[in-house]
């Protein structure tokens, strides 16, 4: 029978570890053919189930210690002797998927390097096997652990396994194949069989077969019947989500808004200042605008919706009317009666620079979309609109218009209206002291660059050319750039490590930048539309359909007697292209650094792009030689400062002491911030000595060894002799009490120690504690004990405890006969779990 | 109960992770956790019409302070195992509240018998009865289980009181050659001997005798013992159970000690009842009647008991031979 137990038992581990350890393999996307060796793994695999069987055999607890310690003896000695291969071969395995699981969750793993994979001629079979036996490795204590609940028929391990598996396929999204699932699922069920038939291995044998082959029918008609139904409902039921997604985006949402802020419904794809792509609601497609103008519009159309004063590590975060009016009574400025007021600054400018006939701009929302009214630079907003004083104007009906003026700068070199240019006057003192903040502290990578980087200041023309070559040579656009990690900043991610980005990465680093050299910047989301995306509706109408597609992020820089212009710095976006050069000139003539006729913008085009390529090419040049003279930086500037040095590193060593702050490099190193020069070779020592894994040095120690041998076995001889000790010292203490104690005393010791050992069996009666109840209570536990007994049972107790006599010896001992058979009874009956408690609480003698 | 709630739960998260993840094999395992136990479900029809429960007891009587045990016998026919069965019962013990039985029987074979024997303590004399309410089979995931089917359903034990032995010298020798009422034996006279208690002298003849004389009697042909108060004491257990044990002691040690024609006599709300006793066996079979209610005691409805018992066993348990108490 034992044997067919162990049988069971080992099929049972073999069938749930081909499934739950498969199903890692799969998530995980360990290859078979170059990191695992198949017929080695599952048949090391099934040897570990043979071995956790027989390794729990036998009731002798100390005889499992034993075992227990000597395995885990022999598994450090071989660890410490192998470290390197072993180390190698889990590298080999789980470098990937740990990186994997950084990349998806934003940070970082430190995984050092291993030394034997590095060293050279490693053919592809031994990295299999070592791939495999470093697995295994990992596996073994596993499986030995499982083991001792298997053997127990505990549930534990297995549902531990699957739990297991399914997290790691929820985190990263890959589901095992139908295979594991398969032995998951039977492995699972297998534990029922053994469970209920824990008495009967051999018809628990049985029964789990039949289970197997009805089990094996069911997956058969989920599969091939229930599956195919379930996709198509699934699908079905996809759509209807998004339909309802769609719906509570686009119409509960904004109903539940209007009622608090009073201004329509705002919804769908809005404009903010998040960092970070929405890819729940994200809509690209579905058509959020309809823009109509009187006439073609000449350039690149921005319409600006959000615009953010303050750069926050997830978002740029508006500026607010509390803050515009508190700084305006500390300052004893006068606020403007309405906020539109300093909108309209760019229309007077834009009026009073170019003259001639305002355009007009029709905006029809479609499908209720947006929290804000969008407008372009130079608009006219009237008293209809609800402007705040960023010049975010809050969205009122679908259908609005105004009149602008594109702003281009040509013509007359006309003024502001005095009310205007006082009123400019005012807001640009406030503009300078609010929108030149740059976050030293918490940009020190991109200050050293900065500070380096040989923008030129001469004019705002030539400082935003030079900006935008820097960051066109600094990162790529790319729509799909991911999110950074955490622990990194937005902007020194994008433009230093991942070099790729697209509107947001690129306003974001260029309102930094602008700001860094002085020039008052801020972030705007909103809309772009280029002029080739206009048809003509009629003679003097035409209409662009805006989609998510057009969303867009820029900057925008403050010139003074004009107002908020904005500038282009990403390089060509899906909808507009490249319109920098544009933006670049318009800006150029608007400051008065250049002077552009009408008949020449194409030229003055043509022109800024030339000087932004050569501008690029000059950064390119200037960044090659930065690398080349590597001044890059281990440790944060103000440390390094501190010590007075420049320190000079690898870039990607760099790159990586910033992820982990520099300290651990530092300490590890045990340097105190700073590193060699790269090419000595003490550094190159160094970068060798820190990748090599701290234990390293203990390799092989004796004395280490020996202390650790000793240690086991000084443990295994406390244990041996401890324990038993314990028992027999309690035993004595108790009996000593009892023989102290005077005879009532006795009595009471005695009845205290039956009713704690009624109560834990569970057989304490409910009721007053009187004889009928205890009579009660002793039958159900020892029937063998007479109704007499009882009763003299407790004639002695009342006797004791009422009767001016002390009780006899003879009494005593028929009392401690009754206590030692409810005792001896209650540690047959209580569970393995309790008996500990039970003897703590209760004295057996 | 567990495994309902566990699988529900499997069942609701899995509802949740299915719309949260698109993997089909996620649906595949959703599905599963819908066909298998559908399967499991159909496979269970056929198990149970194949398993049979019955109970019986081991012994139709048992002596109070004994254990009395029922064997359950289930039966699978089938060639399918079965993974559990579920008993449910109700032990009413003489004197004892009900108390409810559910016991899991796990892993049964297919075309195999399994007994298992049930054990309750005996603390009170009666009739003890146990009745199998539901009996279910569940199938190998645990969640359904179908009704099994029951072949008895119920079982009754008696619990017998347990007789002490009296010694001769505990009773008044007098005792033994019995006294009755009139209805038995002559009166006559005789001279007094030492032992003879003075209640039984005849005072108005030894008066004119000048020696004392003692009213005696022939021993009686048959004798009445009465028990008083048997429709009371039924309602007091632990009462009851001495009041029995004493009464059967008593009348084993009248059988012992050649008393002829000991009548048993009490009183019920039927009416008067009595039973012959010739040996110890018709104790028993009394004994077995009156805890039982069998029909074999025949009750005569609307009329007492004798009229004028010899041997009377008062509730207390002690024994009166008309005004006088001879044992307790």
């Amino acid at each position: 029978m034992n044997k067919v137990k162990r049988l069971f038992n080992i099929l049972l581990m073999l069938v749930n570890n081909i499934g739950i350890v498969g199903a890692l393999v799969s998530i995980l996307e360990i290859p078979w053919d170059s990191a695992l060796d198949p017929v080695l793994f599952w048949s090391a695999v099934f040897l570990f189930c043979v071995a956790a069987a027989y390794f729990w055999k036998g009731s002798g607890r100390s005889r499992i210690l034993c075992r227990v310690v000597l395995c885990l003896l022999l598994y450090a000695i071989l660890a410490f002797l192998f470290w390197e291969e072993l180390f190698a071969g889990i590298t080999l395995v789980l470098q990937g998927p740990a990186e994997r699981l950084g990349e998806i969750f934003g940070f970082r793993i430190y995984w050092p390097e291993s030394a034997w994979l590095q060293g050279a001629g490693r053919s592809a079979e031994e990295l299999r096997q070592l791939g495999t036996i470093g697995m295994l490795a990992i596996l073994l204590p596993l499986e030995l652990a499982a083991g001792y609940f298997a053997v127990r028929g505990k549930w534990m391990p297995v549902a531990a396994g699957n739990l297991l598996w399914f997290t790691a396929a929820c985190a990263y999204n890959v589901f095992p194949d139908f295979f594991y699932l398969v032995f998951c699922v039977l492995g699972a069920l297998a534990g029922f069989a053994r469970r209920d038939f824990r008495d009967d291995p051999v018809a628990g044998l049985q029964a789990a077969l039949w289970m197997a082959a009805f089990t094996g029918l069911a997956m058969g008609c989920a599969y091939f019947i229930v599956l195919p139904a379930a996709d198509e409902q699934y699908e079905r039921s996809l759509l209807k989500r998004q339909q309802f997604y769609m719906e509570v985006n686009q119409e509960w949402i904004p109903r539940i808004r209007s009622l608090f802020t009073g201004h329509g419904m705002g919804t769908g794809v809005d404009v903010s200042g998040d960092l970070d792509r929405k890819e729940i609601f994200s809509d690209t497609l579905t058509e959020t605008y309809m823009v109509t103008a009187d006439s073609l519009p000449r350039g690149t159309l921005y319409l600006k919706g959000f615009a953010g004063k303050d750069y926050g590590k997830d978002a740029w975060e508006a500026d607010t009317d509390e803050h515009f009016r508190e700084y305006y009574e500390k300052e004893g400025l006068e606020l403007p009666e309405d906020f539109r007021h300093l909108v309209n600054i760019g229309w007077e400018a834009a009026r009073a620079m170019q003259g001639g006939e305002p355009g007009r701009l029709t905006v029809q929302e479609l499908g209720d979309s947006g929290s804000y009214s969008l407008y372009p630079c130079g608009a006219f907003l009237t008293e209809g609109y609800q402007v705040s004083s960023d010049g975010t104007c809050a969205r009122r009906d679908a259908v609005y218009q105004f009149e602008y003026y594109p702003l281009e700068g040509h013509g007359r070199n006309g003024r502001l209206p005095w009310g205007y240019s006082r009123l400019e006057q005012q807001y640009r003192q406030y503009v300078y002291d609010n929108y030149l903040e740059y976050p030293r502290e918490e940009l020190l990578l991109l200050t050293r660059q900065l500070e380096n980087s040989g923008i030129r200041r001469d004019s705002v023309y030539q400082c935003v050319l030079d900006i935008a070559a820097f960051l066109e040579e600094q990162a790529s656009y790319d729509l799909g750039a991911g999110n950074n990690p955490a622990g990194t900043d937005f902007v020194e991610y994008f433009l230093f490590e991942s070099h790729s980005g697209y509107c947001m990465h690129f306003a974001s680093a260029a309102v930094l930048v602008l700001r860094y050299f002085g020039i008052p910047a801020r972030y705007v989301t909103g809309y772009a539309v280029s002029p080739g995306k206009f048809t003509q509706k009629g003679t003097e109408e035409w209409t662009a359909t805006l989609t998510g597609e057009n969303a867009h992020a820029w900057a925008e820089v403050y010139l003074d007697n004009v107002g908020w212009v904005p500038v282009e710095m990403t390089p060509g976006t899906a909808a507009t292209g490249d319109s920098r050069a544009e933006l670049l000139v318009r800006m150029g003539t608007l400051e008065g650094d250049i002077v552009v006729q009408p008949s020449s913008r194409e030229e003055a085009r043509q022109a800024a792009l030339r000087e932004l390529e050569q501008a690029r090419t000059e950064a390119a040049t200037r960044k090659e030689a930065e690398d080349s003279g590597r001044l890059w930086f281990l440790e944060p500037a103000d440390k390094a400062e501190k010590n007075g040095e420049a320190l000079t590193e690898g870039p990607a060593q760099a790159a990586s002491a910033l992820q982990q702050g520099g300290k651990d490099h530092q300490d590890s190193s045990g340097m105190n911030g700073q590193a060699p020069d790269l090419g000595s070779e003490a550094a190159q020592e160094n970068r060798e000595e820190r990748s090599r894994p701290v234990l390293e040095s203990r390799k092989g120690s004796p004395g280490f060894l020996l202390f650790n041998g000793l240690g086991a076995v000084l443990l295994i001889w406390g244990l041996r002799r401890g324990i038993p000790a314990a028992v027999r010292g309690r035993t004595r203490y108790w009996h000593r009490k009892l023989e102290r104690a005077s005879a009532r005393d006795r009595i009471a010791l005695m009845y205290g120690n039956l009713e704690r050992a009624l109560r834990l069996a569970g057989y304490a009666g409910k009721g007053p504690g009187d004889e009928q109840t205890l009579r009660r209570s002793l039958k159900r536990m020892c029937p063998e004990i007479t109704d007499t007994e009882c009763r003299k049972l407790w004639e002695i107790l009342e006797r004791s405890s009422f009767a001016r006599e002390e009780p006899s010896s003879g009494e005593q001992s028929q009392v401690w006969a009754v206590q030692r058979a409810v005792v001896k009874k209650a540690f047959a009956v209580v569970p393995a779990r309790l008996r500990l408690c039970l003897w703590l609480r209760v004295y057996s003698g | 109960m567990k495994r309902r709630l566990c699988y529900l739960l499997f069942v609701v998260t899995g509802i949740y992770f299915v719309m949260l993840y698109d993997f089909r094999g996620l649906r595949f395992l959703a599905a599963c956790l819908v066909c298998i136990p559908l399967l499991y479900l159909v496979l269970l029809i056929p198990q149970t019409r194949g398993c049979t429960v019955s109970l019986e007891a081991e012994a139709d009587t048992v002596v109070r302070e004994d254990m009395v045990k029922l064997m359950l016998t289930v039966e699978n026919r089938g060639l399918l195992p079965i993974s559990r069965i579920w008993i449910r019962g109700v032990w009413k013990g003489p004197g004892e509240d009900q108390q409810k039985i559910q016991k899991w029987l796990c892993g049964i074979r297919g075309r195999h018998t399994t007994r298992v024997c049930l054990e309750f303590p005996a603390l009170h004399c009666g009739r003890g009865e146990f009745i199998l309410t539901r009996a279910g089979v569940c199938d190998y995931s645990g969640i359904f289980a179908l009704s099994a089917r029951k072949r008895s359903g119920s079982a009754q034990v008696c619990v017998l009181p347990r007789p002490l032995s009296i010694p001769r010298q505990a009773m008044d020798p007098a005792v033994l050659r019995i006294r009755n009422g009139e209805r038995d034996g002559d009166v006559f006279v005789r001279d007094f001997h030492p032992g003879d208690s003075i209640h039984r002298v005849y005072w108005k003849l030894s008066t004119k005798t000048d020696q004392l004389q003692v009213r005696d009697r022939e021993v009686s042909a048959s004798v009445t013992f009465y028990l008083e108060g048997v429709q009371e004491l039924r309602t007091r257990p632990d009462q009851w159970d001495d009041y029995l044990d004493r009464a059967c002691s008593l009348m084993c040690f009248f059988l012992e000690n050649d008393v002829p024609g000991l009548w048993i006599a009490w009183q019920e709300e039927q009416g008067g009842a009595d039973w012959e006793v010739h040996e110890a066996e018709d104790v028993w079979t009394w004994v077995y009647g009156l805890l039982m209610h069998k029909e074999a005691i025949r009750f005569r409805e609307g009329q007492d008991a004798f009229p004028a018992p010899g041997f009377c066993l008062r509730e207390d348990g002690r024994l009166f031979l008309g005004e006088q108490c001879v044992y307790e």
